[in-house]
């Protein structure tokens, strides 16, 4: 036991010529600097997140003036389709009046 | 644990974790710096949680040893440290020996149990745990570093 506290003196000198030899920073010099990294890496982050965003909205808004194009063109077609299939419900329709015109013609001969 | 109670924790252990960082970089003072910089930061950021399932000083030493040796091995500076040259000579006249020198001469377990128990006044089996090895390998350590130890003083204090 006298001999571990004879260990003990000669680390506690140890302790006391370390603080003379090797004094210690001071703890928020220690821990501003750990802010400061954290801090340029969560800097860095946010300003390639607010470049992704910029990028991504310069993008969407060429692709949202495409995007009017195409659906202009697709009214287009849509009219031209609705024209066509109106022109051929008349002309069916049409055909319908004749053939029960003629169909009475018919039926008025045979009466006779 | 908030933010708040780790930054008082660290603060009041600060001073102890400085030193145990400069044991572990051979008394670099910038490496030391260094270590101590970035475990502060790997606490601070939530990155090693302290689970209390220990005491703070125990488990704050622990990840400074785990930072260190992930600083040594990104920057391999394992081989140039151990060829570091030193400056501390053993002077036979001194009331009190320089303990350095003589500790250098250690094995690194050795010497690294001995800091925890003596200068940082670790129990045996809180050096376990900040080693990460067994209680046995530290009762080992410690009584074959002792005895080392005392025959590396014998000569001076004849």
């Amino acid at each position: 036991m006298n001999k571990d506290q004879e260990l003990r003196d000669l680390f506690t000198a140890e302790r006391n010529r370390d603080q003379i030899d090797f004094p210690a920073p001071d703890v928020d010099d220690i821990m501003s600097n750990s802010k400061t990294i954290s801090f340029k890496w969560y800097h860095a982050a946010a300003a390639v997140l607010v470049l992704g965003g910029l990028i991504g909205i310069l993008r969407q808004s060429d692709s949202i003036s495409g995007q009017d194009t195409v659906s202009e063109e697709i009214t287009l077609n849509l009219d031209l389709t609705q024209t066509e299939t109106t022109d051929q419900l008349m002309e069916e329709n049409a055909s319908l009046f004749s053939w029960e015109a003629s169909t009475d013609v018919l039926i008025q001969e045979f009466d006779e | 644990m908030k933010k708040n109670q780790l930054e008082s924790l660290i603060r009041e252990h600060h001073e102890a974790a400085y030193y145990w960082a400069l044991q572990l970089c051979k008394h670099q003072p910038d490496s030391a710096q260094d270590v101590l910089q970035m475990t502060y930061l790997k606490i601070l950021e939530n990155k090693a949680r302290y689970n209390e399932q220990s005491s703070f000083k125990t488990w704050l030493f622990s990840v400074i040893r785990f930072t260190a040796l992930d600083h040594f091995k990104n920057q391999r500076k394992f081989q140039a440290l151990e060829t570091v040259q030193l400056t501390t000579a053993i002077d036979p006249l001194a009331e009190t020996p320089n303990l350095r020198p003589i500790l250098d001469q250690l094995p690194e377990r050795q010497k690294q149990v001995l800091l925890l128990a003596f200068y940082h006044d670790l129990t045996l089996a809180a050096i376990a745990e900040v080693l990460d090895i067994s209680i046995g390998s530290v009762r080992t350590h410690y009584s074959r570093g002792k005895e080392a130890l005392k025959q590396y003083l014998k000569p001076i204090r004849s």
